[in-house]
């Protein structure tokens, strides 16, 4: 926050780096700064490098092209200088002033890639697991052989969706046409669309045993890869696609939950303060968007979360994704999961499992995602944890590709004390396609 | 004595001084110029930095606007080097008078400036920082140029011509001789005195022209009107924004180089080196800097100056300050001496022309000028004139070497060759004034130890004598800052007080014990234990050494702890180790110690206070310390090898060694194995490659080789963060104990602390919640029922039975303050002692023995450390405070950091859990 509490320009994230105090706190606690030495760190491609940049100038920095966006920094800064929003906005700059690599196009459009590989899952999900084609791709397109693929499911949750609602002569109601009390709007996300549409069918079926009425939004990309890859031109159009879609629920009072904490926080905060989206309907959005956990936390303050769960005798550990821990709402999945009798959750002390959406897929970096996720190695192998509890979906596929353990959202924990299964979730898929 | 001989001797390297030098040599004269100080030092050096475009005079002084404009063109084109393009624009609000822009669009247009209309759209566009209101907007072309990098290019150009440069040497006397004139220099910095016989004199000293033209027994008028200008420390704007209206004090803002100066007043003074900055002038500057940017007020301003102008007055004139017409004269005096005065930075090549036409003429000498025919001679390399350059530079690779300045990008080569450039060692302000060292946010808190290391290295100094020029380069730093200190500006100096005192030890005026420090307070005198309390809520409002030590106390007596912490605190930055003072024996200090006993790298050394070196060698007290560091402990006296890492920045044995003045300890160099690093590595980054067994196992090889029977080795605190045993390996493999010297920060114990505490309070259940604010509290009927956090999107509330503030005084944030002397409490709005006169906030010397009164101000509590309301009794029954947010003392000074943090702590978890809930 800022002195005096009303300087909206000092809230305007370049303009931060005017309260930098040089104590390098962030550059203690970034996460790649150990582990390469192309990167000079948070202090220096943030807030210090920025007086120097001239806003529509040819950017001429490279070396913040290191920077993860985990945004540990922002977070460790005492001073309220939003370190790694300044730094994205840099390599968006960097991408104006010397374009956008293929390899970081294509890594920026996994919604696309992700719906048109559905049809040929089976095919791409065994090739995609053979080292040849994987070594082909890091040489010709430098995308990491080593980068955790995800399965395709074989079908998308937004089909799945589509085809219950058809089945059920049902279809998703308009923001007048909701009761704000009983409506949810679920926002799935890409990942959850192709790869792991159990997910989002589980968090159907919590909401709806919870009584809601669920309208699941239009699937389209929340932005955070382009933007992660300095495209914010394509970026901000799916920015304004989407806050145009969800602000008549947003301000109904309908809330807006996701299961995917990193897209959740591309609706809370990074539209405004990486995208520069500073107007009324993105804020309106911001507000009215929870993070599935958090919106259960929230019903149970309410009193409204049905609390009669079945016990489960479990130790587990729980990876908060940075991009959770951007949110600032503290540990919901923890705070719900304690509800649960028998399950002991341990918190795991990591900053950053290193991937960051798209980082770690890039060959370059791979290196350095993989020395970041090394604390959850080490806990999780101390432990002798088979399973790690986590929000975000490619967080959970590079946990899994570090540790071998397997990977799940809280969700499922909640769903099983519930007793829902899939099977209780009414399921009109079509034979032979794959369901989990 | 030596006597000199030229045709003219031009008196003054301001701006006219050197173009006349310029001019003259050109011409093909031999010329001398002196000056009693550096080049620019006068008024050239402590201007406003704008290029006039000449709009700003096109109503009130056509004459200068057409001098102007042209002069502006001549100079792109003659030295575009030393011009940043910045254009400029003039903006009106619906509130400035309506009637004055058609005027001075006339204006303009008869002195051949061109203006250009500017869409609101693309002023917003251009210039997103500026008011709304501020829409009827023009586009000007205005240049930002600095009075250093004009005064090297054109004594630079002089000095091609043969023209002789004599600085620090100031004109005392004046006599005709010998059909000429002869001067008489005193050397000021040789002592010696220099004599000049010239053919004329050309009197070019600014505001000291009529002291100087009295030296040949001649009368000239020049008014002094002084002027305040404000540095903000960044660019709010990449134009020069004029307002549109006539011309008035604060109506300019110009962005040069990385940051904007906001100018200027205009007082009548009576002293030509009228220096004086006052209150209201800076105020002034903010409010006008507000009307062209919401929200200008708040942001940070890094230093403030003072220039006088020089305005000529022909016989006869009567004006007052901007009324005196901004042309200038040029005056022959018989016999044998010519002034210029008046007139503008922007003019100074006119000025010099005419000046110099009127010297040859007396000399009969019919040669034309030529300055504005052809670019400036000798070198062109662009300085810094584009924002971007050095980072570029650095970017590149074109800038090796470690980075010493980090703000303004200041590598070690850089300052090597400047430094090479003195006969003499230069003063690290020298140093500033050719490279801008110190000159950035952080006003030479990490670069003036850097750049000491550097003196004492390149010019062969003895280390006191590195260590007093750091001394001065700090106090000359303060001295300028201390009138801008509030807010932001403010905490940047509380940290590099940290710096100077904690770490370096600059303060240790002689051997004292720490903890002069008067009576405890109140809630100390309770002893008893936290009593459990496993079923309380408790949450901790700071992630510093008292908060995370009270959520360790609380969850150690069974409650369910939440930490909220904007960001963390300044353990992170202390150098390690407990200056406990007078609370050396209070329960919670010891319990620190007992919590300790369980790591391996922050396990203290048993027994009581120890002297350790500062990272500057000087002896610091503190009550205990870990082992790695008691191990330097300067009362024993086995002998040390003292290791520095070739290359890296952050330590300098030799001077270490030098200023500890020990026999004993023995100062090397090893190489830096492997990766070397970029120019910017970190205390925490080198510590993270000591994890690594192979890395370390090479520099001991390293070490090894160079061991001459010491019984101990001292290295910066570099190593390893993770690892604990990285120390006792080294040692394993040196055969003899090792010890760490502390460091800059990021402090490697301090993030070893923050690391191992962070790891047990999640490993005993605690929440550890960092990255965002707690704006308010929560509460029900007078009790405090839990907090607000300013979490992504909107509020979230966290819900406890007790609250615990730990934010931190000025510097953590627990406190604001602005430029009125306001200081006010964020969360609570408790009452908060303090003092509202700004002035009285700091002593004169930031190093002052006593501290300073801003240490002071904080909550005052009752004996539960609860904050008192304004009525003076508690705020609520379950609020509660706790280390340097509490008010009323001087830990600082008092040398009791640690031991306030972690007796309140204490405390206040007793107090937390004992508190009727209801
Ligand atoms: C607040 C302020 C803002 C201004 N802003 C602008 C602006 O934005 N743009 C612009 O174009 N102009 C500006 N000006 C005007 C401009 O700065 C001056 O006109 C110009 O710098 C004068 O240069 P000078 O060489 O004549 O004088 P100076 O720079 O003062 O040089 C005189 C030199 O003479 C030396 N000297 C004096 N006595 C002796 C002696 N006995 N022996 C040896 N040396 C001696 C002094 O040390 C000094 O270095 C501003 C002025 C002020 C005060
Ligand atoms: S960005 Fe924040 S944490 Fe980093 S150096 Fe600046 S003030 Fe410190
Ligand atoms: S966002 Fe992460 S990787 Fe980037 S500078 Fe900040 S801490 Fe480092």
């Amino acid at each position: 926050m800022t002195e005096n509490g009303l300087l909206h320009l000092l809230e305007n994230t370049p303009f931060t780096s005017d309260l930098c105090i040089k104590c390098n706190i962030c550059t203690a606690h970034c996460t790649v700064v150990p582990h390469t030495d192309l990167f000079p760190g948070p202090k220096h491609v943030g807030p210090q490098a920025q007086r120097l940049r001239e806003p529509g100038a040819p950017s001429v920095d490279h070396s913040v092209d290191y920077c993860s966006g985990c945004g540990i920094c922002t977070l460790v800064c005492p001073h309220g200088v939003r370190v790694m929003e300044i730094n994205t906005q840099a390599k968006a700059a960097m991408v104006e002033t010397n374009g956008l690599s293929l390899r970081n196009w294509f890594l920026g459009r996994n919604e696309v890639w992700g719906r048109l590989g559905t049809p040929f899952a089976p095919v791409l999900n065994f090739f995609m697991r053979r080292r040849l084609p994987r070594l082909l791709a890091e040489k010709t397109f430098g995308i990491s052989a080593r980068g955790p693929m995800p399965r395709w499911a074989g079908y998308t949750f937004r089909g799945w969706w589509l085809k219950r609602q058809r089945a059920r002569r049902q279809t998703d109601r308009p923001p007048e046409a909701c009761n704000p009390a009983r409506t949810v709007v679920y926002f799935h996300g890409c990942a959850t669309n192709s790869y792991e549409p159990h997910v989002g069918r589980t968090a159907v079926a919590v909401l709806e045993h919870l009584g809601f009425d669920v309208i699941v939004s239009p699937l389209r990309c929340c932005g955070l890869p382009m933007q992660s890859n300095g495209d914010f031109k394509a970026a901000r159009r799916y920015a304004r696609t989407n806050v145009a879609w969800l602000e008549p629920y947003a301000r109904r009072g309908i809330p807006i939950v996701g299961t995917s904490a990193s897209c959740m926080m591309a609706f809370k905060s990074d539209y405004e303060h990486i995208l520069g989206m500073a107007d009324e309907a993105t804020r309106t959005v911001a507000a009215g968007v929870w993070d599935f956990m958090e919106f259960l936390r929230h019903l149970h303050e309410q009193g409204r979360l049905d609390t009669t769960f079945r016990p489960l005798e479990r130790r587990l550990p729980y990876h908060t994704p940075c991009q959770l821990k951007a949110h600032g709402i503290g540990r919901p999945a923890l705070d719900v999961l304690a509800l649960i009798p028998g399950l002991i959750m341990q918190e795991i002390d990591a900053d950053c499992c290193g991937i960051c959406g798209t980082y770690g897929y890039k060959a370059e970096k791979r290196e350095i995602a993989e020395a970041v996720g090394g604390p959850i190695v080490e806990q999780v192998a101390a432990g002798g944890f088979e399973q790690v509890v986590c929000d975000t979906e490619t967080c959970r596929w590079q946990i899994t590709s570090l540790t071998g353990a397997e990977t799940f959202h809280p969700v499922m924990l909640v769903a099983e004390a519930y007793g829902l299964h899939m099977a209780a979730v009414d399921d009109p898929l079509p034979a032979g396609r794959g369901a989990p | 004595m030596t006597v000199r001989e030229c045709d003219v001797l031009v008196v003054g390297g301001g701006a006219t001084g050197v173009c006349a030098a310029y001019d003259l040599a050109r011409r093909g004269l031999s010329v001398t110029l002196a000056d009693m100080n550096d080049l620019s030092t006068g008024t050239s050096g402590r201007f406003h930095g704008l290029l006039h475009s000449g709009a700003r005079y096109a109503v009130r002084d056509p004459e200068s606007a057409r001098e102007c404009i042209e002069e502006n063109r001549i100079l792109r084109r003659i030295a575009p080097h030393i011009v940043e393009d910045t254009g400029g624009i003039f903006a009106a609000s619906p509130d400035d008078p309506p009637d004055y822009v058609p005027q001075w669009e006339a204006g303009c247009a008869a002195a051949g400036i061109p203006v250009e209309p500017l869409s609101a759209a693309e002023l917003l566009r251009r210039e997103p920082a500026l008011r709304r209101d501020l829409s009827l907007a023009f586009r000007v072309p205005d240049g930002a140029v600095d009075g250093f990098d004009l005064g090297h290019a054109f004594s630079q150009a002089a000095a091609a011509y043969g023209a002789q440069i004599l600085i620090y040497h100031e004109l005392k006397a004046l006599t005709p001789a010998d059909g000429g004139m002869r001067a008489t220099l005193h050397g000021k910095r040789t002592g010696e005195t220099v004599t000049v016989q010239a053919r004329w004199i050309l009197n070019a000293a600014g505001p000291w022209a009529g002291q100087v033209a009295a030296l040949a027994g001649a009368e000239l008028q020049v008014r002094w009107s002084r002027g305040v200008m404000v540095a903000m420390n960044i660019r709010w704007v990449n134009t020069i924004i004029n307002r549109l209206r006539p011309p008035d004090d604060g109506d300019i803002l110009v962005p040069v180089g990385t940051v904007s100066v906001i100018g200027t007043t205009s007082v009548q003074t009576d002293d030509p080196a009228d220096a004086r900055i006052e209150p209201w002038e800076i105020s002034r500057m903010l409010d006008e800097g507000e009307a062209i940017i919401a929200g200008f007020r708040g942001a940070r301003a890094l230093r403030a100056w003072s220039g006088v102008r020089p305005l000529y007055e022909p016989p006869g004139q009567d004006a007052q300050g901007r009324e005196v017409k901004r042309t200038f004269g040029v005056v022959r005096h018989e016999p044998g001496l010519t002034s210029v005065v008046g007139g503008k930075l922007t003019t100074a090549r006119l000025m010099a022309e005419k000046a110099a036409d009127d010297v040859c003429d007396a000399l009969g000498i019919a040669v034309a000028c030529t300055t504005a025919d052809e670019p400036l001679p000798g070198e062109r390399t662009r300085r810094y004139h584009m924002l971007g350059h050095r980072l570029q530079e650095l970017e590149s690779g074109r800038m090796p070497g470690p980075l010493i300045c980090e703000c303004e990008l200041i590598t070690r080569p850089q300052i090597e060759e400047a430094i090479a450039g003195y006969d003499a060692p230069p003063a690290l302000d020298d140093l500033r004034r050719d490279l801008r060292l110190g000159m950035g946010p952080c006003q030479g808190g990490f670069c003036a130890v850097r750049a000491a290391g550097i003196l004492r290295h390149a010019c062969d100094l003895p280390a006191g004598d590195a260590v007093d020029a750091l001394r001065r380069f700090v106090d000359e730093r303060f001295r300028g800052a201390r009138p801008l200190l509030w807010g932001q500006h403010l905490r940047q100096f509380l940290l590099d007080e940290l710096i100077y005192r904690r770490i370096l030890g600059l303060d240790v005026v002689e051997e004292s014990p720490a903890g002069a420090a008067g009576e405890l307070p109140g809630w100390a005198a309770e002893r008893s234990p936290v009593p459990a309390a496993p079923d309380r809520r408790l949450i901790v409002v700071g992630a510093g050494l008292a908060g995370l030590m009270a959520a360790v106390f609380a969850v150690q007596a069974g409650a369910r702890v939440v930490v909220v912490g904007a960001g963390l605190g300044r353990l992170m930055l202390a150098p390690g180790g407990v200056q406990a003072g007078p609370y050396a024996d209070h329960p919670g200090v010891a319990a620190f110690r007992a919590w300790c006993a369980d790591f391996p790298a922050l396990r203290t050394a048993d027994g009581g206070p120890l002297r350790l070196p500062s990272a500057l060698g000087i002896p610091r007290s503190l009550s205990f310390a870990p082992e790695g560091l008691a191990g330097g402990n300067l009362d024993c006296e086995t002998p040390a090898l003292i290791v520095g890492l070739a290359g890296w920045r952050d330590f300098d044995p030799v001077l270490f060694a030098g200023v500890a003045g020990l026999e004993r300890f023995r100062p090397i160099h090893v190489d830096m194995p492997g990766r070397r690093g970029g120019w910017d590595l970190s205390p925490t980054e080198l510590a993270h490659r000591f994890d690594a067994p192979a890395y370390r196992a090479e520099v001991a090889r390293l070490v090894q080789g160079r061991l001459r029977g010491e019984g101990r080795v001292g290295f910066p605190a570099v190593l390893g963060l993770h690892d604990p045993g990285v120390r006792e390996d080294i040692a394993g493999r040196l055969g003899a104990p090792v010890f760490e010297i502390p460091t800059l920060t990021p402090s490697v114990p301090g993030t070893r602390l923050y690391n191992t505490l962070k790891r047990w309070l999640l490993e005993h259940g605690a929440r550890v919640q960092i990255g965002h604010p707690v704006t308010r509290l929560l509460d029900e009927n007078g009790h405090v029922t839990g907090v607000a956090v300013a979490s992504a999107g909107r509020e979230t509330l966290i819900r406890a039975d007790a609250v615990i503030l730990a934010t931190g005084g000025l510097y953590g944030g627990g406190l604001l303050s602005d430029d009125r002397g306001r200081v006010w409490e964020p969360i609570a709005d408790l009452p908060v002692l303090a003092q509202n006169e700004r002035a009285a906030w700091f002593r004169p010397h930031l190093l002052d023995p006593r501290g300073h009164p801003v240490h002071g101000f904080g909550l005052a509590v009752d004996e539960q450390l609860r904050p008192l309301n304004r009525e003076g009794g508690p705020a609520y029954p379950n609020l509660f405070a706790a280390g340097h947010l509490l008010g009323g003392l001087e830990p600082v000074a008092g040398g009791y950091d640690e031991g306030l943090d972690l007796a309140s702590a204490y405390a206040a978890v007793r107090a937390a859990l004992t508190a009727n809930r209801d």
